[in-house]
Parts: structure tokens; sequence; C-alpha cells
């Protein structure tokens, strides 16, 4: 028997990187009591800690499973703890020195301690693990939501997203247990092999074996995961929050609960439904998850795509596009439920996140940088005549829409494109049907995209904007569209790599 | 050399468009210049290719059916997991070649890009590079939907022709600019995609009939013609295909977009607008649904493609002759021009396909200079009112006498272009189907109307012009616009007078699809 000291140990051989930016998140809050710095320096050593974070990663290559462990590490979470830190250190570059002095400190803890938590959700190996990663990206992100600007709007939307993310808490751990009820472990390799034996009985006898549970936790899971990724139809806070709460603090919300949901209902849906050797289409669990995604994918396009023709607050489009996106990459985790694809739903799915980060981030960093003390931009009509004052920033944002819109030659063409070939793929009806109405979305999705575009292009501004963007707000935008170009140019690294994920479980 | 011509084709004006962004809007004459010299080096490419096609091909008097592309490059691009079959790992292409459906096409696209930068020469004057640019970028992606021959490859550069001229259109347009611009591109864009989806079912049905996956067009007409397709799936794959195409040709009740388009882009937009855009709907029912689908063509296109245009032709030919803007007569003759093409394509042998690709290439060249000759006369006059000029034959006898040359052309005069093309799709479909050609024939009767009503209220008569300041002189057409046109005259003549090279080249081709399409029906009689 372990004592408790060997097992806190070999629990965390496997997450050294995060445990040190939990380290530092948390040595931040002590420092600030004493340690009075700019804005700026603290976002100088966030960034040298990410680093350093990133360059601890372990390769992918090697995968250091042992079933008994509660963290584990191979090329899925390789690839997202990469994403998670990517990601972290573009946040890091966009707040540089935009954070008032007096929080700083706490400000960027807080988004070291979400970064550690996304990369949690992906190392994980077990439910708890699972669970708790996902609150330490919640609970920071509240503090976040309320750090920056204390008005009554964001007070409104820090609330909102408080108690529905409390509520999606909740429903999500009354989903893991009932897992936990089916198979008396909170291991996912146990649970997996678990499936696997009830699978198999189920192909000799003739009465169905999987226990009924199953299929309850896995409507709790999605529901509750569902809220993270703004899938509707748990998505009602993500426009009001958005509209109300400070820019930088939005940009984090419409990717980090992205990807943290998406790696948890890959960790869930890995574990039960896709068992290698096992017909996972022949599972009656995969049939039944296979149609939950499909309205809930179906019902998140549709309402994005419509709810965002009729906005005119830039953060709220930009919420429903979130939503609408959403959508599109449940479609692909879906199509993973079916096995034997040329074309691999999951591989989609992440080559999708991939891109939506890319586009995403990018379209807010400009939002951002146009940001002045005398001259904000909420509404679409803000960014008009920006063709005129910032020319090129102007022609970067409409290359970022076009991705969103899914126009070649910019990589959200191909993150589509996969997308469609894998609803086809796997020749039910139903996805056929879905990828057609993928295609309609992204034809009513292109309206509301291009009248950004046509704003900044072919209008005026009664009152132009006078800002200089700063450098590190041009290190990102510049990274996220050579992503969004490299990604369409020279796909197959990349896309190689996420098949390679896909298949390794 | 052979290898590196297509890309030097498509390419040089890609480059030429990035040159032209980094020199600035204040050089103005090396903008025009770098524009000038890109479309000329695509030109003679384009030529270099027509002239050796024979040869490259390998096609002889003996053997002329060789049918594999000639100039072909081809680059993996995106490979997909292996099927589990063990078949090589199937991949999305950069595969690009020249066939007799695309040659002549091609070398279309290339001449009226050297038009259409010498008739924005003197009109472009606000942002010239950003103008250049995007008209360079407009060349690169048509020269790349012809010269596409994966599937995948195709539809990107299809797409991607949509965003240079969105802003050509909205930046540089007449007044209604944005709202034409924004309805263009929405239209155009929301039909593509649903023929987005047919295009991914035909290439994975495929794989669901045990054939390897693969996306090169070629490669996927051979596994059709083994192993058709089922026919319901076929209509369903047709309809898709049908969505995006009609609209971009664009028949009859999808048309709307299109005469606002027109008449609010500036001049060398609706030049390259009406020349080639259009054509890519007819070239993407040529090169995708009749050899993909060709049972769900005869069963389904044949009906709604044959009411369709009929009525467009007429419906067409009744609103131009009831315009009296030049520009938007020009753009509703194209909606009736179009419905030939469209009628000569679904007579589905090889008579009309021919006729019907002869006839994209002559719209492309009349209508191309219809708009040209529009232009010029705006550049001078500031209107293009038809009751607002007359007699301009006295002003200026050598625009008075291409105008009316290249009227003749549109309507169809025997010895001309027009002739040919109309003749044999209309021929082509009075073998299939007497009704539509009967109807289609009255077109060209209401073309000659009005065509020549138009000629003679605005070139004849009495002198009538519109704001001409005390002894400012209106010159006549100068070098530039000569050159802007003559080729295209030129060439109206040779394909009227000796269509042969023109037919012959693209003969292999169109006897293999008719070929096809006979067999799809016969198949269907055994069933």
């Amino acid at each position: 028997m372990q004592g408790v000291y060997e097992w806190m140990i070999e629990a965390s051989r496997w997450v050294r990187p995060e445990m040190l930016l939990l380290l530092a998140g948390s040595g931040y809050f002590l420092a600030a009591v004493f340690v009075s710095a700019k804005s700026r320096s603290w976002a100088i050593a966030s960034l040298l800690i990410v680093l350093l974070a990133a360059i601890w990663l372990p390769s992918g290559d090697a995968d250091f499973a042992t079933p008994a462990s509660f963290f584990r590490h191979d090329s899925f979470s390789h690839f997202l703890r990469g994403l998670g830190l990517g990601l972290g250190a573009a946040l890091i570059l966009l707040s540089w020195d935009r954070i008032p002095d007096r929080c700083a400190a706490e400000y960027f803890g807080c988004l070291l301690l979400i970064i550690a938590g996304v990369n949690l959700v992906s190392a994980a190996n077990d439910l708890i693990a699972l669970f708790l990663a996902l609150e330490l990206v919640s609970i920071p992100t509240y503090v976040l939501l309320y750090l920056l600007r204390a008005d009554d709007a964001a007070q409104e939307a820090t609330l909102k997203y408080f108690f529905l993310s409390v509520f999606s808490a909740a429903l999500l751990l009354y989903g893991l247990s009932f897992l936990y009820g089916a198979t008396g472990s909170t291991n996912l390799e146990v649970l997996r092999g678990a499936v696997r034996q009830w699978l198999e009985q189920e192909s000799t006898s003739a009465s169905s074996t999987l226990p009924p549970t199953l299929l309850i936790a896995m409507i709790m899971i999605v529901a509750a995961l569902g809220f993270r990724v703004t899938a509707a139809p748990f998505h009602f806070y993500a426009p009001d929050v958005y509209q109300g709460a400070p820019l930088l603090p939005v940009t984090l919300l419409s990717l980090i609960p992205k990807v943290a949901g998406f790696a948890g209902l890959y960790q869930i849906v890995s574990a039960t439904l896709l068992i290698p050797g096992a017909d996972a289409a022949a599972s009656p669990l995969a049939a039944s998850a296979s149609g939950l995604f499909w309205i809930v994918a179906l019902v998140s396009m549709f309402m994005g795509n419509l709810m965002g023709l009729w906005q005119d607050d830039l953060k709220r489009l930009l919420a429903y596009s979130g939503i609408a996106h959403a959508g599109y990459m449940i479609v692909g985790l879906g199509t993973g439920c079916s096995s034997g694809m040329i074309v691999e739903g999951l591989a989609g799915l992440f080559f999708y996140l991939i891109v939506y980060s890319a586009m995403t981030l990018g379209v807010f960093a400009i939002l951002i940088a146009l940001q002045s003390r005398d001259r904000t931009v909420v509404n679409v009509d803000d960014l008009a005549g920006l063709s005129k004052s910032h020319p090129i920033l102007a022609v970067v944002m409409a290359c970022f829409l076009f991705c969103l819109m899914g126009l070649p030659p910019t990589a959200g063409f191909l993150a589509k494109l996969n997308l469609f070939l894998a609803a086809w793929n796997t020749e039910q009806r139903l996805y056929r049907v879905l990828a057609l109405v993928m295609a309609v979305n992204a034809a009513i999705g292109a309206w509301y995209y291009l009248r950004v575009v046509g704003v900044m292009f072919l209008r005026d501004a009664v009152k132009p904007l006078s800002v200089r963007v700063t450098w590190p707000a041009w290190i990102v935008i510049l990274l996220c569209l050579f992503i969004v170009f490299w990604l369409f140019f020279q796909p197959n690294t990349t896309w190689t790599w996420m098949e390679a994920i896909t298949q390794r479980r | 050399m052979d290898k590196c011509l297509l890309l030097m084709m498509i390419f040089a004006p890609l480059l030429a468009a990035v040159v032209v962004l980094l020199l600035g809007s204040n050089q103005l004459v090396r903008i025009r210049q770098v524009s000038l010299a890109a479309a000329l080096l695509s030109l003679l490419c384009a030529l270099h290719v027509a002239w050796h096609y024979q040869s490259a091909t390998g096609r002889t008097a003996e053997e002329p059916f060789a049918s594999d592309p000639a100039f072909e490059i081809r680059v993996p691009w995106l490979s997909y997991l292996p099927s589990p079959s063990g078949a090589p790992s199937p991949s999305i292409e950069f595969h690009l070649g020249v066939d007799g459906l695309s040659l002549w096409l091609i070398v279309l696209t290339a001449l009226l890009m050297v038009s259409a930068v010498l008739i924005s020469w003197k009109s472009i004057q606000t942002n010239p590079s950003g103008y250049y640019a995007l008209l360079m970028l407009l060349a690169s992606g048509m020269l790349g939907v012809f010269c596409a021959l994966d599937i995948v490859l195709f539809y990107i550069f299809f797409e991607f022709t949509l965003l240079p001229l969105f802003f050509l259109i909205g930046l540089w347009g007449g007044p209604q600019k944005r709202y034409a611009a924004r309805k263009f591109f929405l239209y155009t864009l929301a039909g593509s995609l649903v023929t987005l989806v047919g295009l991914v079912a035909i290439v994975l049905s495929l794989v669901g009939q045990g054939q390897p996956m693969t996306f090169s067009l070629p490669e996927l007409a051979r596994q059709v013609a083994i192993q058709p397709l089922p026919g319901e799936l076929q209509q369903w794959i047709f309809l898709a295909l049908f969505a995006g195409l009609a609209i971009k040709v664009p028949l009859f009740p999808f048309h709307t977009w299109l005469p606002l388009a027109h008449v609010e882009a500036p001049t060398a937009g609706s030049v390259l607008l009406a020349g080639v855009l259009l054509k890519l709907g007819t070239y993407g029912f040529l090169r995708l649904c009749i050899p993909m689908v060709p049972l769900a063509s005869v069963q389904i296109g044949l009906p709604l493609v044959g009411v369709l245009a009929t009525v467009g032709i007429l419906y067409g030919s009744f609103c131009a002759l009831a315009q009296t803007d030049i520009k938007k007569m020009v753009a509703y003759s194209s909606v009736a021009h179009l419905g030939f093409c469209m009628l000569g394509l679904f007579a589905l042998n090889a008579e009309g396909m021919s006729g019907a690709l002869l006839q994209m290439v002559n719209h492309g060249l009349s209508t191309g200079l219809l708009f040209l000759l529009v232009g010029m006369i705006y550049d001078r006059y500031h209107t293009r009112q038809m009751t607002a000029l007359g007699g301009l034959n006295q002003r200026m006898p050598i625009l008075g006498l291409i105008m009316m040359f290249t009227c003749l052309s549109s309507i169809g005069l025997p010895g001309l272009n027009g002739f040919v093309g109309e003749f044999l799709c209309l021929s082509g479909m009075f073998a299939r189907h007497p009704i539509y050609a009967v109807w289609g024939t009255l077109g060209i009767i209401l073309g000659a109307w009005y065509l020549l009503t138009f000629v003679m209220k605005c070139f004849h008569g009495p002198l009538k012009e519109p704001h001409v300041a005390e002894g400012a002189i209106i010159p006549d057409m100068d070098r530039r616009e000569l050159s802007a046109t003559l080729p295209l005259v030129a060439l109206c003549l040779w394909i009227g007078l000796y269509p042969k090279p023109f037919l012959d080249r693209m003969k292999p081709e169109m006897e293999a699809l008719s070929q096809r399409i006979k067999q799809a029906q016969k198949v269907q009689v055994y069933r």
C-alpha cells in the first residue's frame, strides 16, 4: 500500500509544467501583498514561466500512462497542453500593459492558474482529476471577469457566469458519479476496460448488458461540458456575459473554456465510446451519443448563426459566432463515434480547434489593439473606415473574417472541408443531412462576417480611429495570421499529427 | 519548361499583385506597367499552351483520342489515412493540367485580362495599387479554376474568385456598389457551399462503392465510367451541384444578382465578370455535372435546364429590350446568351456540347467587347443612357464600326463567331428536344432587335451628346483602346470563318462525354 506522499509524487510526475504554473500563480497572490510592480513586469515574468513550462513539457512520443495513475501523458495531452500554453502566452502578450497596476499580480496569477487548469484537463486520467482541473479553469475565471472593471454590467456578467458555471459543475459531478457507480472506480483506464468487457458480453449474449446509467451519465456530461463550449441549448449566458465583461476576459472566455470543454468531452468519449478492437458503431451507447451530438450540433449551428444576424455589438456577434463554431466542432465529435473512417471526425475536430483558436484570437487581438481611452470599439459600426486609418490591420482583420466564413485560401476552409468529409464518411443519413445543414449555416454565417468586412472597407468613419498598435499585440496578430495561412498551404504535417492523436487511444 | 508553364501562367499575376501592393499607390505608371507585363506573360504562356497542345497530349492524325490532360503537375497537398482495403493514402492534390474542355477558356481568360488592364488605364485614379492587385488576384483565381484537375482545388479557386471581385465592385463600383457587392458575394457563396457538399458526396459515395478514394477529376470520371453511382443518389448530387452552378451561370430565376453586379462594377470588372466568371458556372456543369452524374443530367437536368434556359433566353431578351441603360441591356443580354450555352450543354450530344463550349468563348469575346466599348463611351460622356446619346458615328467612326461588328457577332451573323456557336447549340438541342430549340431560336431574333435598335439609336441619326464643354473635342478610340479591342475582334472573325482548329481540340473530350451519356442511358434501359 502506497503512502500518501508517494502517491502525490507519483501523481505529479506527469504534470511538472503545470505544477510550476500552479506554484507561480499562487506565488503571485502572495507576492502582490509585498511587491508593487508594473503590469508589464508581471507579464514578462508570466511569459517566462509559460516558456519554461513549455520547455519542460514531455515529448508526445513517450506514453507514460500507467493504468492506475492520476494523470497520464500521451500524444493527445501533448497536443492540448501545447495548445493551452500557446493560448496562455498569447493572452499574456495581449494583456501586456493594459492591466491596472493595482490588480496586475492577481490578474496574471489567475491567468497562470487557468492555463494550468486547461492543461490538467487533457492530462487527467481520473474522473476526479478531470473535475478538479475543470474547476481550476472556472474559479479564477470568475475573479478575472470582475477584476478589471467593477461596474454594474461587469457585475451582472460575472454573477450570471458564476451561477450557471456552478450549476454546470454540479451537473458534471452528478454525471461523473454515475460513471463511478457503474464501474466502482474513478480511473479512466478502468472505465475503458469495463466498457470493453460489456461490449464483448453484448456481442455474445442477446440481452443488453450495458448499464443504462451510462447513458444518463453521458447526457449529464454533455450538458455540463456543453456549457463550457457554449453549445446550444446551454449557451444562453454567452452573449450577455460577453457583452458585459471587459474585452480581455472575454477573449479568454471565448477560447480557454472551449479548449478545456472539448478536451474533457474527448476524454469521456474516448473512455466510453471509442474502444480499440471493439466495433464502436455496434455499441448502443455510441449510437445514442452520436444522436445526442447530432441534435446539439444542429441547434448550436442554427442558433449561433441566425441570432448572429441581428447583432450590432461586436462582442455579442462574436459570442454567437462562437456558438456556431462550437456546433461545427461537435459535428466532428459526433462523427467520431463511428469507426473505420478515412477522414477521421475527431482529427477534424482538433484541426478545427487549432484554426478556431487562431482566427478567433486574431479577431479579438485586433479589437483589443484598437481600444484606447478616448475611443472604444463596441459596435460593428465603430469599425467604419478602418481600411483608411489602419489599412494593414483592416486587411488582416478581413483575412480572419474570411477564415471564420470558411473561404479559401484560409485554413477555415480546410477545417470545414474535413468536417464535411467526415460527416459524409459516416454513411449515416442523419450525418449527411448534417453536412448539408453545415453548408447552409456557413452561408448564413457569411452574412454577418461580411457585414463587418463591408463596414471596414466600404464605409467611411464618422470619427476615424487613431490608435497605435503596440508590438505585443502585433506579435499575436501576425502569429495568428501565419497559422491561418500556414495551415491552408501546408496542412499535411498538422493533419497527420491530429490523425495520429486520434489513432493512439 | 513545360512543367512550369501553367504555374507561371497562374502565378505571374499573383506575383504582380504583391509587387503592385509593395509599390504603393503613388507610382501609377509603374503599377500599370507591372500589371500589363504580368497579364502579357500569362497570355504568352496561354498561347504557348494552345500552340503546343496537340503535340503535348500526344494526339496525332492517326490517334486523335488520346485523352490525358496535357502539361500536368501533381503535388500531394493534404493526405488522409489509407482506406481499410490497403490502398495508397488518398490525398487532395495540387493538380493542374489542360484538356480540351479548358484550353480555349484559358486562352480567353488570359486575353481578356490584357484588355481589362488596358481599359482601366486612365479610368482608375483612386487607390490604383489596390485595384490592380485585386485585378491580378482575380486573374490567378480564374486561370486556376480552368487548370485545376483536382476536385477540391477546383472548388478552392472557384471560391477564391469571389474575394477580389467583391472588393473590386464594392470599392470602385457605381452608386449602388455596396449593395451590389454584398448581394453578389452572398448569393454565389450560398449556392457554392451546397455545391461543396455535392462534391464531397461524389468523392465519398465512390469510396462507399469500394473504389479507392481519390480527388483527381480524371480519375473520378474513370471510376464513374466503370461503376456509375445509383440513380437516386445521382439526382441528389445533381441538385446540390446545380444549386451553386446555376446561380453562377446564372439560370433564369437565380439571375437577379447579375444585372446589379454588372452595372455597378467598374468596366474591367464587368468585362471579367461577363467574360470569364459566368463561364465558371457553365464550365462547372461541363466538368463536374455531366461526367460525374450523367444519368441525372439526362433525367432531371434536361427538363429542368431546358425549361429554365429557354425562359431565361426569352426573359433576358425582353428585359434587354426594355432597358435604357446600355450596360444594363448588355447585362440582360448575357442572361439570354448564357441560356443558349446551357441549351447546348444539356443537349448532351457532342454537337451541342462543343457548341456550348464554343459559345462560352464567343460570349466572352463579344460581351467582353460590348462592355469594353460601353466603358469607353462612359469614359467620354459619363452617361450610359441611350436617350442621351445619338449619332455617335459622326464623332467616333472607328468606335461605331467596332460596335456594329460586335453587335453583329453577338447576334450571330453568319461568318462571325456567334453564329457558329449558336447554330451548334441549337442544332444539338434540336436533335435532343426540338421544342426548346424552337423557342430558343426566337431569342436570336429578339437579340437582333434590341442590339440593332441600340446601334441605331446611339450611333446613327442626328448627333446628340450630353455635357460637352464648349470647344472640347471628344476623341475617337486611341491606340490603347484599339489594342484592348482589336485582338478580340480578330479572334471573333477567326472563329466565325474557320472554327475547325477550335472544334478539333475539344472533339475527343466531347465524344467521350456524349459516349458516357449514351452508356448511362443504356444501363438505365436495361434496369
